[in-house]
Order: C-alpha cells, then sequence, then structure tokens
C-alpha cells in the first residue's frame, strides 16, 4: 500500500464498475489509488481530517468526502480538485 | 424523519409561533432554519444507496440523509431507546436503492428494505454489538461481513442479509474504522476484504 501515509484509515470508497479504483480518507486527506491500492496520490486541496468518503455509483466521477466535524466536500473529477459543499 | 429544508408546514408554524409566542413555535423556527442544519459531531461513514440518488451519513449524532447531495441534511430515527445511535458503518445494497445496513456503537447491525422509513435489527449470532465496520459484497447482496469491537470482537458473515450471523475469526489487526468488499478476484473464488484500521489499510479474501 505504497503512498499512504502510515496511520489511521477512517474511510474507503470504490468506483462501482472499476474496482482498482479506490479512495481511503485519512486526517491528512484523501487519497486515490488507481491499482487496487499498491500505489496512493493524494489529493492536493482535498479536505483534511477527512472521516468518510463516498462514489456516487450512478456518476462514478463524482466523489463526496465527510470531514470528522461534518462538513462535506464535492469533487467532479475523480478526486483531483474539491469543493465545500456543506 | 425530521426534515430540515423544504417543509411547507415550517411557514404556518413559524406565524403562529409569532402569533401565540409559544414555546413550540421557537421548536418549529429553529427545525425551519437552515442554519440549523443537523450537526454531524463525529462522522463515522458516507454512503450512496444504488442509484446514487440519496446520500448517507453515519456520525456520532445518529443517521443523516440527503437527497440534494449533500447540500440539505435530514435526520432519520433508529429504534433505539436512549438516545441518538452512534452509527459507525454503512452498507447499501447494489441494486435495490431502498435497501441499506447500519452499523451502529451499542445496538448492532439495522436494516431497511424502504429507504429508511421502518428498521429492524438484525443481530442473532453476533456475540457484540459495537459494530466498527459493515461491507456488503456487491456479488452477492445477502452476504455481509461485520466487524465488532469490545465484547464479542472479531469478523462475522452473515450469508442471508443478516437472518444470522457466523464469527468468521478475529479480522483486521488495529482498531477498524471501515470495511468494504471489493470485487477484485482473489484466484481462490471469493473477492478481497478491505479494511481501514487504526494501522493503515489492509486486505484480505473474504473466502476464510
Amino acid at each position: 500500500m505504497g503512498g499512504l501515509p502510515t496511520s489511521t484509515v477512517n474511510g474507503f470508497a470504490v468506483h462501482p464498475s472499476n474496482p482498482s479504483v479506490m479512495y481511503v480518507a485519512m486526517r491528512d486527506g484523501i487519497f486515490r489509488s488507481a491499482d487496487a491500492g499498491v500505489t496512493w496520490t493524494r489529493a492536493t486541496n482535498g479536505p483534511k481530517n477527512a472521516a468518510a468518503v463516498a462514489v456516487n455509483p450512478r456518476r462514478p466521477g463524482d466523489v463526496y468526502a465527510a470531514t470528522t466535524d461534518g462538513r462535506v466536500f464535492l469533487s467532479r473529477d475523480g478526486g483531483a480538485t474539491w469543493d465545500a459543499r456543506r | 424523519m425530521t426534515p430540515f429544508g423544504g417543509d411547507a408546514r415550517v411557514p404556518v408554524l413559524l406565524v403562529l409561533a409569532i402569533l401565540l409566542g409559544s414555546s413550540a413555535g421557537v421548536t418549529a423556527a429553529a427545525a425551519a432554519s437552515p442554519a440549523a442544519a443537523p450537526g454531524f459531531d463525529h462522522v463515522h461513514a458516507l454512503t450512496f444507496d444504488a442509484e446514487g440518488r440519496a446520500l448517507w451519513l453515519g456520525a456520532h449524532t445518529g443517521l443523516f440523509r440527503s437527497d440534494d447531495s449533500g447540500l440539505t441534511w435530514t435526520a432519520i430515527e433508529l429504534p433505539v431507546t436512549r438516545h441518538a445511535p452512534d452509527v459507525m458503518a454503512i452498507a447499501a445494497h447494489p441494486r435495490d436503492g431502498r435497501m441499506l445496513y447500519v452499523g451502529t456503537h451499542d445496538a448492532g447491525v439495522l436494516k431497511t428494505t424502504d429507504g429508511g422509513a421502518t428498521w429492524s435489527a438484525v443481530n442473532a449470532g453476533l456475540k457484540g454489538l459495537d459494530v466498527h465496520g459493515l461491507a456488503l459484497d456487491p456479488n452477492a447482496p445477502d452476504k455481509l461481513h461485520a466487524a465488532v469491537r469490545e465484547m464479542g470482537a472479531g469478523l462475522y458473515r452473515t450469508t442471508d442479509g443478516g437472518r444470522k450471523w457466523l464469527r468468521v475469526d478475529d479480522g483486521p489487526a488495529g482498531e477498524t474504522k471501515v470495511l468494504a468488499s471489493v470485487n477484485i478476484p482473489t484466484g481462490m473464488g471469493g473477492i478481497f476484504l478491505y479494511a481501514g484500521t487504526a494501522e493503515g489499510l489492509t486486505r484480505n479474501p473474504d473466502c476464510f
């Protein structure tokens, strides 16, 4: 699981039709893997203190994240860029 | 359910409240204000339903549902006495948008088949009710795994939608934060079970 910080993984979500694409939510932010977890890249402007992450099964480019304190963020480009939703 | 937006009755209640100055009116006014969105203290889980319509959020303060992609949220009542259940995990059926399971801190697993209107406990066979992870097999939606902490700790499996759980093993090392069945074949007839824990991300074949 290269590229992930060695700390707590709070949340996890998978692309509905391509399960090699996955996301994790951590204190350091949102990380994305395109190879089933072998390598990971951190979303540069993703939310910190991420508690959970979810992929819209009908529009897999839409990825949602919630922070521990309850803010909700949306990425419309598969986790590359993020905007506050709530 | 406690709607926090778009309730047509609220303006009437507000007018009544202003006219009467009643304490009931104060409650209605609080519910009508967008600023009074439900508090999500200690978020644990976030999941879409099968249709990508409802977004479900589990927190220390309970279960919430959004039908507008996260802008507004409704608190969902669960049949748990004493207090709002600490919702630790949510697993959605991959095809039926009305079917959902939630794992709670002290009430085990609850299941709805009507989009959250009614819930039933599905805990037979679980030796403890502190459920910190819940994974639904996308290929066999009646098959779920649950990670239980504290009393009866371990990994449990049901193959009949929660009617009966059997303990499989000790489960992932470290405190489980999230559990997911991922449709990647192991080569041994099963798929992988991923676990996010206090020690990182791990995966194991789900066939043991």
